[in-house]
């Protein structure tokens, strides 16, 4: 499920890099990060995908070009500040930040990592530095990315639940450049992360059962490691296929892991204990008391995550009611379908019940004899149309500025106009 | 019955006190439902169709609303050419 996430997260970036569409980017972003993993060295895929996500720091100049109010930024900190009031949607987030901060395929990568680079006792120090470093700036950027948000969208009303919206933050303080490095940051960050999580899970698999594993390993050696890590993507393809918002499969993936975690945690902490296995690098009690004050806290974070998320059903605070103007803040407004593609505007919307106690929006009603209501234009603009386009208003994701459809526009039968013109303007020389 | 055929119609009380036109639809997000709990009423707010003189910033918590009062829809006996509401001064 996480590969699967961080995959749908590859093909987004490389969407919004080269305008092709997103289910063909699918199967090519599989493609890509399956021969990376083929033929790129252990080293070098930690290199690559490591160096070129550090473009990622863009963010980081950018939260400070963009001079935050640093009070507001620690406001930040108080429970219920930034999510319309709720206590549990904020420790929702809370849940959502610290689990992706220590997911558990993490520590396996990394501990069979060590074992592939053949790390010695030689290399603590390294370790050292690595963890605390790398922990460090991946906090640091997310701190960023919070202040941008912060600082750009919200006072906006601007949700930035699409993976491309956060890095127009950077093209807002940089330009084109600014976008570029962003998207090429959250390229190999994430892609580097879906052969993290594929490996992880081969890793897994081949020291559970005792095979030859490593990339250290020609493949054919290692053949069931091959294969085990092969299928995961495989398995995750298939997945992201089914139209799945791969946003929300990382939310869900997330939250699933921080429930995982403890089961990961404990044995590190009894292994760190154990003098046959650590010898004198066995844990001190300084160690083991912030190592059991750690467990306590991911144990918390643990019985929490769940519960957290069926109350604020994901963090979208549904549960809370959000009062709205109809005409004033839906009617008209731009339509977006689940792929983050403008398909059309409200043009009207089929309320039901209204001889009843409890009416409510049914259906939006796009283009198309949609207008006839809407005064004279409207009238003769209805009757040149053909018949509007009826979305179920359980086909909305979310009401913001804009109106956030669950699918994508082909799916729901919108934005047939720019495909019927298309063949036409496909014709002019340049125009594809 | 479509929102914008809703739009524009007279409100009149069941004893013949008119209160102006349906301006807009007060609704309820909530679960993922568009409740419609009541009808913004009264002298045409042209402005406020575009936004001039509301509250909120429009956000995912913080929805435009119109910023004068609003009659419930327990009010509403009938929507026919005209919107019928009871005689009250319960408009909250």
């Amino acid at each position: 499920m996480t590969c699967a996430a961080e995959i749908g997260g590859v093909a987004i970036c490389l969407q919004l890099l080269s305008g092709l569409p997103y289910r063909l980017l699918i199967p090519l972003a599989v493609l890509g990060l399956a021969v990376s993993s083929w033929v790129l060295p252990f080293k070098w895929i930690e290199r690559v995908f490591g160096y070129l996500g550090l473009c990622l720091l863009v963010f980081a100049v950018a939260a400070i070009k963009l001079h935050p109010r640093w009070s507001q930024v620690a406001h930040g900190f108080v429970p219920g500040s930034h999510s319309g009031g709720s206590l549990l949607v904020y420790l929702y987030f809370v849940v959502v930040l610290l689990g992706a901060a220590m997911t558990p395929y993490e520590v396996y990568f990394y501990s069979s990592g060590v074992v592939e680079d053949r790390w010695g006792h030689k290399d603590l120090g390294l370790n050292k530095v690595t963890a605390i470093i790398g922990y460090a700036l991946g906090g640091f950027l997310s701190f960023a990315l919070m202040i941008v948000a912060g600082v750009l969208f919200l006072p906006r009303g601007i949700s930035p639940q699409f993976l491309g919206t956060p890095a127009l933050a950077a093209e807002h303080v940089f330009g084109q450049v600014g976008l570029v490095l962003a998207l090429v940051g959250i390229l190999f960050a994430v892609g580097g992360a879906a052969i993290e999580t594929s490996f992880a899970g081969a890793y897994n698999l081949a020291q559970f059962f005792g095979w030859r594993w490593g990339k250290k390993e020609r493949p054919a050696n290692a053949s069931r490691f091959t294969l085990s890590w092969l299928m995961i993507f495989a398995l995750a393809l298939l997945v992201v296929l089914t139209g799945f918002d791969p946003v929300k499969l990382t939310e869900y993936s997330v939250i699933f892991s921080v429930v995982a975690l403890p089961l990961t945690y404990l044995p590190i902490l009894l292994v760190a204990n154990d003098r046959a296995y650590m010898g004198a690098e066995v844990n001190g009690r300084l160690a083991n008391f912030l190592g059991v004050l750690y467990f306590i806290l991911i144990l918390v974070i643990a019985v929490a995550a769940i519960p957290l998320m069926l109350l604020t059903k994901g963090g979208a605070g549904m549960s809370k009611v959000t009062d709205v103007d109809i005409a004033l803040s839906i009617l008209d407004h731009q339509l977006v379908d689940g792929d983050g593609q403008n398909c059309g505007k409200v043009d009207d919307l089929e309320i039901a019940g209204l001889d009843g106690d409890s009416p409510e929006v049914a259906q939006i009603l796009v283009g198309g004899n949609a207008w006839r209501f809407r005064g004279l234009l409207g009238r003769l603009a209805a009757r040149l149309s053909g018949s509007a386009v009826h979305v179920p208003w359980s086909e909305v994701r979310s009401v913001t500025s804009v109106v956030t459809l669950k699918r994508p526009a082909t799916e729901l039968r919108l934005n047939r106009g720019d495909a019927r013109w298309g063949r036409l303007v496909g014709k002019v020389p340049g125009s594809r | 019955m479509r929102l914008s055929e809703l739009l524009n119609r007279e409100v009149v009380t069941e004893s013949g006190e008119r209160l102006g036109r349906v301006h807009d639809v007060r609704g309820e997000l909530v679960g993922g439902r568009l409740r419609v709990i009541g009808l913004v009423a009264g002298r045409r707010g042209i402005l406020e169709r575009y936004g001039v003189g509301t509250h909120g910033s429009g956000g995912p918590s913080q929805a435009k609303v119109h910023g004068h009062p609003i009659l419930p829809w327990e009010r509403v006996v009938r929507v026919g050419s005209e919107v019928v509401v009871r005689d009250s001064d319960a408009r909250r």
